[in-house]
């Protein structure tokens, strides 16, 4: 395997009038890498997968795919690549095959070659027996897949994903998933944009993306280690809404967050773990329990965030 | 290159197979239109109601009153001495055309002096009057020999060439085939064009490496072929129901048609470069094609009779000169020496609108 980064991205930057998307970001993808982009709506992620597409030309830094510059050889990379956009990148009304046999075509494949890679495609979504229903007729987890590997067929050694999975439901994402690993255990090197935290915790290295800027770029352990052993404790509690305001006014609660009915809370000493439940008794919120969980990559994603903008280092 | 075409094209193709609407209203709009121009709409005037005022009461004015009523345009409403009820005949709108023969015209005929007929038309419909008035000629011109014959007196003797009948359907057809491919073309290219940013799946075409012409052209192509399938049913209809020839080379009538096309689509990919929405785009290429064909191309109304700064307007209409070309090679079976000068302005209009279509598109994208 060749040392030669995939990607490389060096004080890349968009803007669009005053606003800037994407803002000096840099990273680089090895070969054979599950490289995540994790941020909200609007952070810039869109931005910067199509800048590397070469679909939108950067305004500021430099980028290049495959070693083919994304300002200059945009063309040269769309051959090689292959890109699955946000929007629903399928023909509703054309059926499994006639996608596959189109989008092939585009790609430069025909006769034996692309009939071959259409076998290919349909077997590897499972879509065997549903090779003649329309597009639009399939449930989404399947979309999703025939979308996946329509833009597989001309075996790039790298795929942009954008937001693959949105609005497919975390089984269907669980098996859309287990098609890329396969696909990376061939070697294949693979970009892809989230807001959904299973799906992150899934890549090797994942850069957290707000506000056009990237705040931390690790590997998924790295990135849980900004918090102490024991700082991220779970509370269950009566009225866990109304607690999380109380908690954010207390002392040595640096983050507190609602997830379902339960509270996520980072403290800056684990120590402080035995007042704060006195805290939550005194404020009427007993019976609290409060336990020390591993950091998910959300604590992780609302730490940074907060820290970024209240000016801090990121 | 060719291949990727043709990928693009059999995909779009297949979006006409499962839309049968669309490729429905592209086949069966001309049909109708030849339909509703040909017998509707038809400028061929009938049953016009004639006052035949016979001041002179010879023979020689009632061959001419015959003369009228055996071409079969018109019917005899009143027969008069004079011409004092003739104001409310008209004024009552029962009668729309009057024959006047004068006293002494009998009398004047004899003896080989010159004398004239009096024709009164009710001129508040124009279009009608014009028609009314053309067939008075004819009919008159038709038993002038006979009354030259009788020694000296000469009467006007129009002649009409190409469309002797003056039918209706032989002016319009051509005009037709020019509004049907106009509309076709622009509309089906530029909602071709919009329904892929619709979806979304223009971004995915984007990041192929798909060259702009093979995309447009393969995405036009299965509309042209059903536009030019359009304009062939309609000269076919046109000549079965209506015996228009086609007197011209198939040859020269391609040419100019292709031209007319490959402009109409560039026209299609700019709407399409405006427009966000298909509900936009077809209403960007209904104004742009349908209002300014049927009004200012001549194709309904004469441009020759226009004002001066409409007419300079006409100048901008591409189906202006693909009207004088189509009407050419039909109906006359003219050469390229006669209608080069539009055939010119078409080459100009297919290459500004495909240069602008093609480039706005691709800065678009």
């Amino acid at each position: 395997m060749s040392l030669e980064p995939t990607v490389t991205a060096r004080d890349l930057g968009r803007s669009f009038g005053a606003f800037k998307a994407v803002d000096h970001v840099s990273f680089s993808v090895a070969p054979g890498e599950i490289f995540g982009f994790l941020g909200s709506n609007g952070a810039g992620k869109t931005t910067t997968i199509r800048m590397l597409c070469g679909l939108l030309t950067p305004s500021s830094g430099a980028a290049s795919v495959l070693g083919y510059d994304v300002a200059t050889q945009a063309r040269e990379i769309k051959r090689r690549i292959g890109y699955m956009s946000q929007r629903f990148s399928l023909y509703g009304d054309l059926t499994v095959e006639e996608n596959l046999r189109f989008w092939g075509g585009a790609y430069r494949l025909f006769g034996r070659a692309l009939a071959e890679r259409v076998e290919w495609a349909i077997g590897a979504a499972g879509l065997a027996e549903r090779r003649t229903a329309l597009a639009r007729d399939l449930p989404g987890g399947f979309r999703q897949r025939l979308a996946l590997v329509s833009a597989l067929l001309h075996e790039p050694p790298v795929i942009f994903l954008d937001e693959p999975t949105a609005g497919v439901d975390p089984e269907a994402r669980r098996m859309f998933w287990d098609l890329i690993d396969t696909l990376v255990e061939r070697g294949g090197t693979v970009f892809v944009t989230t807001h959904y935290m299973d799906e992150a915790e899934r890549c090797h290295r994942v850069a957290l993306m707000h506000a056009g800027r990237v705040l931390a770029l690790e590997t998924v352990p790295n990135l849980k280690r900004v918090f102490p052993e024991g700082s991220v404790v779970e509370i269950h509690c009566p009225r866990p809404a109304e607690a999380v305001t109380v908690l954010k006014g207390t002392s040595g609660v640096r983050d507190v967050a609602l997830f379902g009915d339960v509270l996520h809370a980072v403290l800056s000493d684990p120590s402080r773990r035995g007042g704060l439940e006195a805290d939550l008794a005194k404020g009427g919120f007993a019976p609290a329990r409060i336990d020390p969980i591993p950091p998910t990559l959300e604590d992780v994603f609302i730490h940074v965030i907060g820290r970024a903008e209240d000016g801090g280092p990121a | 290159m060719i291949r990727r075409t043709l990928a693009v094209a059999i995909k779009e193709f297949l979006h006409l197979r499962r839309d049968p609407r669309t490729a429905l209203t592209l086949l069966a709009m001309p049909i109708l239109l030849i339909f509703i121009f040909g017998f509707a709409l038809s400028f061929d005037v009938k049953h016009i109601r004639l006052v035949l005022v016979d001041e002179d009461g010879t023979r020689a004015g009632r061959e001419v009153a015959e003369a009228f009523l055996r071409s079969g345009y018109f019917d005899l409403v009143s027969h008069e001495r004079d011409g004092r009820k003739l104001n409310a005949l008209f004024d009552r709108g029962r009668a729309q055309a009057a024959l006047v023969v004068p006293n002494g015209y009998g009398a004047a005929l004899a003896d080989g002096r010159p004398t004239t007929l009096q024709f009164v038309l009710d001129g508040s419909d124009a279009q009608m009057a014009t028609t009314i008035l053309a067939y008075a000629r004819q009919i008159v011109a038709s038993i002038s020999p006979v009354v030259r014959g009788r020694e000296g007196a000469v009467l006007g003797l129009p002649v009409v060439w190409y469309n002797p009948e003056l039918s209706s359907a032989r002016f319009l057809v051509p005009g037709l085939v020019a509004f049907i491919l106009a509309i076709t073309t622009v509309i089906a290219t530029a909602l071709s064009v919009v329904r892929e940013k619709e979806r979304g799946t223009m971004e995915s075409l984007r990041a192929t490496p798909l060259f702009a012409p093979e995309l447009l052209v393969g995405k036009t192509l299965p509309y042209l072929l059903v536009a030019s399938g359009s304009a062939a049913g309609s000269l076919f209809l046109a000549w079965a129901l209506f015996g228009v020839p086609l007197r011209g080379s198939l040859f020269w009538l391609g040419v100019v048609t292709v031209l007319f096309l490959a402009g109409g689509l560039g026209q299609g990919l700019f709407i399409s470069t405006l427009a966000d929405s298909q509900q936009v785009a077809f209403q960007l290429g209904l104004l742009t094609t349908m209002l300014p064909t049927l009004l200012l191309s001549g194709f309904i109304f004469p441009i020759s009779s226009m004002p001066t700064a409409l007419e300079w307007i006409t100048h901008l209409i591409p189906a202006r000169y693909f009207l004088v070309a189509l009407r050419g090679i039909v109906l006359k079976g003219a050469g390229i020496e006669v209608w080069w000068p539009q055939a010119g302005a078409l080459a100009i209009y297919a290459v500004v609108a495909l240069a602008a279509g093609t480039l706005r598109l691709v800065r678009s994208l």
